[in-house]
C-alpha cells in the first residue's frame, strides 16, 4: 500500500469543476462547456496515471485529513478501482464531448446547470470507485444520484415524472443501503472497509446477514437489478438524449462495482456463501437476463429498448458475481467494461437519431439508411458486441460467465444465458434490419449529424473492437490480478 | 503431424484474409471497383489455397496463430486434408461464381452491387476461415461470421418475403449458434482443450450422459446449416436471394460449412472411441435417413425450380451427414468426396436456374416446356449435372455415393444403404423430368401459350460458368488423377481418425 | 408487565424505527400524490436516522460532548456525525424532489401520478 494524494486529486477535479461551472457559467457565456470538457479530459488523464501507478506500485491509499485508518475516512484504489476510474472517466469524457451539440440543441440556455450536474455525477461515480469507507460510499452514491435525478428531469414531456419515480425509488434504495451499513456498524463498530473485513468474521452473524441483504437490496435498486428496475426504462427513455448517453453506460455499472467491492472485499467469499446472498444475486441476475431480454424484444421505443437491454446486461454481471468463481468474476468485470462501451455508443447514436432525424421508435431507424454510414457502422459494432459475436468485447464477458456456470453445473443459469442471447439476437437485428435494409424515406436531412457525436461513437466502437481483440492480454494483465479471492 | 509455421502458415492466413479484406475494400472504394476487387480477391484466395495442396498431400499441416482470445485459447488456423478440401471447393468455385455474378447483375439489373459483392467476399472469407479453423472457438467465430456475412445477401431484394426469410435465417442460424457456444464452453470446462484432434478428444469424458448431452448440443449447433430436418426450413425460404447467392452459398459454402462442421464434430471432437455406445449417434443416423426420405418426397412436389433444387440439397446434405454419422472409415471418405462432388453438380443446377430466370423470367418447372430447344447448352449442362446427382458412373456423384454405400455396408447398416440407393434413384424422378420436358415437350396442351417466345440462349457471362462447372462434374467423375487426389486426401483423414490416436 | 415495560424502554427506539419505516414505505407506495410519496420517503429516511442514533446509545450515558474534568460515559458520537450528513442528504433530496414536483405541476397541472404512466410504450 502506497500513500498518495492522487486519489483525492482525481476526485477533486470534477467536483471542483462542478462548482466552478455553477459559478462562472452564469457570467461567461459558453464557459460551462469549456470547463466541463477540460475537466473531463483532466480526469481521464489522471485516471490513466492512477492506473499506471497502481500497476507498478500496488494499491494507493489516501487517509483524508491525515486521520489514520480506521479512525478516518480512507481512499483506497486497488487494481479493480483503478480500472473503474479509467472506465468511468474515459466513457464520460467521450459521451460528454460527443453530445456537446446535442446539449445546445435540447437544452438551450440551461447548459450551465447541465454541465454542473454532469460533473457532479462524474465526481460521485469516481468517489464510489476510490473510497475505502462504507459511509463515504453512501455519500458519493447520493451526490451522483441527486445530480442524476436532476439530469433526467430536464428532458421533455413526461421527464419530470420519470425523474420523480427515479428519485423516490432511488432514494429508498440508498436508504436501504444506509440501513445495511448501520447493521454492519452495529455488528463490527467500524466503517472502514479493510477493518470491516477483519472484524466481520467474528461479529454476530445475524446482524451481518441482515446488513448484507439490505446492502444488496439498496445497491440492487441503484443498478436496476430485476425486480428493482422499475425506475429505469422511463428515465432513460425520457431524459435528454445527451444526459441518457452520459448516464446509461455508467451509473448502473458503478453501482454493480460497488456491490462487488462491498461483498467481496468486506465480507469475503466464504462468509457470503453461508449467508445465501450469492445465491440470491445469481438468481436475480438470471431472472434479469431473461426478463430484460424479453421486454426489450417487444419494445417499440428505441431508448426504452436499450434500457431493458441494460437491465439484461446487469443481470449477466450479477450472475457472474453470484457464481463467485474466477471465471464468473472475470466475466462480470469484463461485462461491466464492455457494456459501458456498448451502451455509450448506442445511446449516443440514439441521440443522433433523435435530434438529427427525429427517430424515437426502432421502426423509424430506416431514416438513417444511406445517410449515416459512420453512425450505422458504430451501431453495428455495438449491436454485434451486444449479441456476443466474437471477437468483439461483448463475447468474452458472456463466455466467461457461461464457463463459470458450466463449471458449477448450474443448468438453469446456462439456459438463462442462452435465452438472453436469443433475445438479444432478436432486438439487435431488428435495429440492424431497419437501419440497413428497410426502404429509406424520400426526404431526409442531409449530412450525418454532429461530427463530434459521430466521432465519439466511432472512438467508443473502436474501443469495443480493441477490448475484444486484446481481450486475452487485458484479462491476464489487468483483470485477473484485480479480482478478489474467490474459488477455482 | 509437424506444424509448419512460416511460409505455408502465412499462405493459409492470407487465404482467409484476402476475401475479408476485399469485402472491406469494396465498401469503401467507388462502386465501379466492386467487381474488380472480387476478381482479384478470388484469384488470390484460390491461388493461396491451391499452393497449400502440395504440402498437405505430403503430410504437412500448416499452422498460424493469429490472436490469443482467452488465456489458453487462440484464434488459430490449421490446415489439414479435410479443411483443404473444403477450402479449395469454396475458393475455387468463388472464381467461377464471380464471373456468373457479373453476368447476373447485368441481366437482372441488380441494385446495391457494392453491398452484394462485399457480402459475397466476406462470406467466402468466413467459409475459408471455417475450413481452416484449428480449434472449436475459431470455428465458432467464423461460423457465426458466415451467418452474418450471408444475411445481407439473403435480404438483398428487400421485399417482404426477403425480410421474412432473412429473419428466419438469422433466428435458426444464430439460435443454433448459441447451442454450439454452450457445447464449446462446456467442452472447454470439461477438458481444457478445444483443438481439433483426429479421432476426437472427448473420450476422456467418462460419463455417457454428459457425452450424450454434449453430442446433442453440438449437433444442434451444426445441423441448422446442414439442413437436417426439422431444422431445414430456412433453406427453401432463403431461395428468395439472387441466384448466384443460392448457387455458391446455399448450395456450396454455407451448407457445406454445416456438414463440414458435422464432420469435424463427429471425427475431430468426438471420435470412434467417444461415440461408442452412445444412442444419440444412432439418433443422428435416423434423422439423416429420415431427412433423405422426406426431403425427396417434398422435392418432387415443388414446382418452383429453385425450391425443388433446395430440397434436393437438403437430401444430399443428409447423405453427407449420414456418411459421417455411421462412424465408418469408408463412410467418412464418401462424405468428404460427396461434399465436393455434390457441390459441383448443385452449383451447376443453380447456375442453370439463374440463367433461365435471367433470360426468360421463368421460375417454375411447369413453364419450362420446350425451352431446351432454345437454350440447349443450358439444359445440356443441367442434364449432365442431374445425371451426376443421380449417380451415373462416369460423373462426379457416383464416386461419392460409391464410398458412402460401402461405408453403410461397413457399418452394417443395411437400412441406411437401402435408403441411400433408393434416394439416389429417386433423384431422377425430380430432376430428369425437367430435362425431359425441356427437350421433349410433346404436343402442347390445348389452349396453352408458349411462355418463352423469341428467347435465345443465355448470355456468355452466365453460360460459360455453368458449362465450366458441368465440365468439372464430368472431370471429377472420370479423370483418374483427379479422383485419385480426392481419394488420397479423404483417405488420409480417415486413416488419422480411425487408425490413429485414440 | 415489568418485563414488557422493560422491553419497551430498552428496545423502544428500534420498534419505533420499524413503525416509521413501514409507515414511510406505505406512504411511498400507496398514494398517487407525489407530495405524500415524498413525505413517505423522508419518513423512511428519518427512521434510518433513528436507527443509527439508537445504536449509538450506551447504558447510562450522556450526550457525546467532552467537558474537561467530567468523567462520565458518553454515547457513541460517530453515528451522530454520520446522521448529520444523512440529514443533509435527505434535505437535499427533498429539495430536488420539490423542484421536480414544481416542474411536474407546470407540465401537467397536477401533483398526482397519472392513471397511465408517462413514457409507457405501445407495441
Amino acid at each position: 500500500m502506497t500513500s498518495s494524494s492522487l486519489p483525492i486529486v482525481l476526485y477533486a477535479v470534477p467536483f471542483l469543476a462542478a462548482l466552478l461551472v455553477a459559478v462562472v457559467g452564469w457570467y461567461v457565456r459558453g464557459s460551462a462547456r469549456v470547463i466541463a470538457v477540460s475537466a473531463m479530459a483532466m480526469t481521464a488523464t489522471l485516471a490513466a496515471a492512477v492506473l499506471a501507478r497502481v500497476m507498478t506500485e500496488g494499491t494507493l491509499y489516501t487517509p483524508l485529513g491525515g486521520w489514520p485508518p480506521p479512525l478516518g475516512i480512507a481512499l483506497v484504489v486497488d487494481r479493480l478501482g483503478a480500472l473503474m476510474v479509467v472506465l468511468v472517466s474515459g466513457v464520460a469524457s467521450l459521451t460528454v464531448t460527443g453530445s456537446l451539440r446535442h446539449v445546445s440543441q435540447e437544452l438551450p440556455g440551461r447548459e450551465t446547470p447541465y454541465y454542473s450536474c454532469v460533473l457532479l455525477v462524474t465526481a460521485g461515480l469516481i468517489g464510489i470507485a476510490v473510497t475505502g469507507d462504507l459511509f463515504n460510499l453512501f455519500v458519493h452514491l447520493e451526490v451522483a444520484s441527486l445530480a442524476a435525478y436532476a439530469l433526467v428531469a430536464a428532458g421533455g414531456r413526461g421527464a419530470p415524472r420519470a425523474a420523480m419515480a427515479y428519485l423516490i425509488i432511488g432514494s429508498a434504495g440508498a436508504s436501504l443501503y444506509l440501513l445495511g451499513v448501520g447493521f454492519l456498524y452495529a455488528a463490527t463498530g467500524t466503517l472502514n472497509m479493510a477493518d470491516e473485513a477483519r472484524l466481520v468474521a467474528t461479529a454476530d452473524p445475524r446482524l451481518v446477514m441482515v446488513g448484507t441483504l439490505l446492502i444488496v437490496a439498496g445497491l440492487g435498486v441503484k443498478m436496476a437489478l430485476f425486480p428493482l428496475h422499475a425506475w429505469m426504462p422511463a428515465a432513460y427513455q425520457l431524459a435528454p438524449a445527451a444526459a441518457a448517453s452520459f448516464m446509461a453506460p455508467l451509473v448502473t455499472k458503478v453501482s454493480a462495482y460497488a456491490l462487488i467491492r462491498v461483498l467481496f472485499w468486506v465480507h469475503g467469499e466464504a462468509l457470503l456463501r453461508t449467508g445465501g446472498a450469492l445465491e440470491i444475486l445469481a438468481w436475480a441476475g438470471a431472472a434479469a437476463i431473461v426478463a430484460g431480454g424479453a421486454l426489450a424484444l417487444v419494445e417499440a421505443d428505441l431508448r426504452r429498448m436499450l434500457a431493458y437491454s441494460s437491465i439484461g446486461q446487469v443481470g449477466v454481471v450479477m450472475l457472474g458475481v453470484g457464481l463467485a468463481n474466477t471465471a464468473g468474476m472475470t466475466g462480470a468485470v469484463l461485462h461491466i467494461a464492455s457494456d459501458a462501451l456498448v451502451k455509450g455508443v448506442l445511446f449516443l447514436a440514439a441521440g443522433i437519431a433523435l435530434l438529427r432525424f427525429g427517430v424515437s421508435r426502432v421502426d423509424d431507424l430506416n431514416r438513417l439508411r444511406g445517410r449515416a454510414p459512420w453512425t450505422g457502422a458504430a451501431i453495428t459494432v455495438a449491436g454485434l458486441s451486444l449479441v456476443g459475436v466474437p471477437p468483439l468485447a461483448g463475447f468474452f464477458g458472456k463466455w466467461y460467465v457461461l464457463s463459470g456456470a458450466l463449471q458449477e453445473g448450474r443448468w438453469m443459469f446456462v439456459a438463462a444465458l442462452v435465452l438472453g442471447g436469443l433475445a438479444s439476437i432478436g432486438y439487435v437485428f431488428r435495429i440492424l434490419e431497419r437501419l440497413y435494409f428497410a426502404p429509406a424515406p424520400e426526404h431526409s436531412p442531409p449530412g450525418e449529424g454532429s461530427w463530434l457525436a459521430v466521432g465519439a461513437c466511432l472512438v467508443l466502437a473502436a474501443g469495443i473492437v480493441l477490448l475484444g481483440v486484446a481481450n486475452e492480454s487485458v484479462v491476464s494483465t489487468l483483470v485477473l490480478p484485480a479480482l478478489p479471492e474467490v474459488g477455482p | 503431424m509437424t506444424p509448419v509455421p512460416g511460409y505455408e502458415g502465412v499462405l493459409a492466413g492470407m487465404a482467409v484474409a484476402i476475401p475479408l479484406a476485399a469485402g472491406a475494400l469494396i465498401l469503401v472504394t467507388p462502386k465501379r471497383f466492386a467487381e474488380a476487387w472480387s476478381y482479384l480477391a478470388a484469384a488470390g484466395a484460390v491461388t493461396c489455397v491451391a499452393m497449400l495442396l502440395g504440402p498437405v498431400l505430403d503430410g504437412a499441416r500448416p499452422e498460424l496463430q493469429v490472436l490469443r482470445l482467452v488465456p489458453g485459447l487462440a484464434l488459430a488456423i490449421r490446415v489439414d486434408a479435410l479443411g483443404l478440401t473444403f477450402g479449395l471447393l469454396a475458393s475455387g468455385l468463388w472464381v467461377i461464381t464471380t464471373v456468373y455474378s457479373s453476368g447476373y447483375a447485368r441481366a437482372d439489373h441488380m441494385k446495391n452491387r457494392p453491398r452484394y459483392f462485399a457480402s459475397f467476399a466476406a462470406s467466402v472469407g468466413a467459409a475459408i476461415g471455417v475450413a481452416f479453423a484449428g480449434n472449436l472457438l475459431t470455428f465458432f467465430l467464423f461460423y457465426e461470421a458466415l451467418t452474418l456475412a450471408t444475411y445481407p445477401l439473403v435480404v438483398h431484394k428487400e421485399t417482404e418475403k426477403a425480410f421474412a426469410a432473412g429473419r428466419r435465417y438469422l433466428l435458426f442460424a444464430l439460435g443454433s449458434g448459441l447451442a454450439l457456444l454452450t457445447a464449446i464452453a462446456w467442452t472447454w470446462s470439461l477438458t481444457g482443450s478445444l483443438d481439433f484432434t483426429p479421432g476426437g478428444f472427448l473420450h476422456a469424458v467418462a460419463s455417457p450422459g454428459t457425452r450424450t448431452a454434449l453430442f446433442v448440443l453440438f449437433l444442434l449447433g451444426v445441423s441448422v446449416k446442414s439442413a437436417v430436418m426439422p431444422l431445414h426450413a430456412w433453406l427453401p425460404a432463403a431461395m428468395v436471394a439472387p441466384t448466384p447467392v443460392s448457387a455458391l452459398l446455399h448450395a456450396v459454402a454455407v451448407v457445406k460449412a454445416g456438414v463440414f462442421g458435422v464432420m469435424r464434430v463427429m471425427a475431430f471432437v468426438f471420435g470412434p472411441a467417444s461415440l461408442e455406445g452412445l444412442a444419440a449417434q444412432q439418433g443422428l443416423v435416423a434423422m439423416a435417413a429420415a431427412t433423405i426420405v422426406v426431403g425427396s418426397l417434398i422435392a418432387v412436389r415443388q414446382d418452383n425450380l429453385k425450391r425443388r433444387l433446395a430440397y434436393s440439397t437438403v437430401v444430399h446434405l443428409s447423405f453427407i451427414v449420414l456418411g459421417a454419422a455411421l462412424v465408418a472409415p469408408l463412410g467418412l471418405i464418401g462424405s468428404m468426396i460427396h461434399m465436393v462432388n455434390h457441390g459441383l453438380a448443385k452449383i451447376t443446377l443453380f447456375f442453370c436456374a439463374g440463367a433461365i430466370y435471367a433470360t426468360t423470367h421463368l421460375e417454375n418447372v411447369s413453364d419450362l416446356r420446350g425451352l431446351g430447344r432454345r437454350m440447349p447448352w443450358t439444359f445440356g449442362a443441367f442434364a449432365v449435372a442431374s445425371l451426376g446427382l443421380v449417380g451415373i458412373p462416369g460423373l462426379s456423384g457416383f464416386v461419392g455415393k460409391f464410398f458412402l454405400s460401402r461405408g453403410a455396408v461397413e457399418a452394417g447398416d443395411m437400412v441406411a444403404l437401402g435408403i441411400m440407393l433408393g434416394a439416389s434413384l429417386f433423384t431422377a424422378t425430380y430432376l430428369l423430368p425437367i430435362v425431359q420436358i425441356a427437350f421433349f415437350p410433346g404436343p402442347p396442351a390445348p389452349g396453352a401459350t408458349e411462355r418463352h417466345a423469341g428467347v435465345g440462349e443465355a448470355r456468355p457471362a452466365l453460360l460459360l460458368p455453368l458449362l465450366a462447372t458441368a465440365a468439372l462434374v464430368v472431370v471429377f467423375g472420370s479423370v483418374p488423377m483427379v479422383i485419385g487426389v480426392q481419394y488420397d486426401l479423404a483417405a488420409a483423414v480417415a486413416a488419422l481418425v480411425f487408425g490413429g490416436a485414440r | 408487565m415489568a418485563a414488557l415495560l422493560d422491553y419497551l424502554v430498552n428496545r423502544g427506539p428500534y420498534l419505533l424505527f420499524v413503525v416509521l419505516a413501514v409507515l414511510g414505505v406505505y406512504l411511498m407506495t400507496s398514494h398517487r400524490n407525489y407530495l405524500k410519496a415524498m413525505v413517505g420517503l423522508y419518513l423512511f429516511q428519518a427512521s434510518v436516522i433513528l436507527f443509527f442514533v439508537a445504536i449509538a446509545f450506551r447504558v447510562d450515558s450522556s450526550i457525546p460532548i467532552l467537558v474537561p474534568g467530567r468523567t462520565i460515559t458518553l454515547s457513541n458520537p460517530l453515528p451522530h456525525a454520520l446522521m448529520l450528513t444523512a440529514i443533509v442528504v435527505g434535505v437535499a433530496t427533498l429539495g430536488v424532489a420539490v423542484a421536480i414536483l414544481r416542474r411536474i405541476q407546470a407540465e401537467t397541472g397536477s401533483i398526482e401520478e397519472p392513471r397511465h404512466e408517462a413514457g409507457e410504450s405501445g407495441r
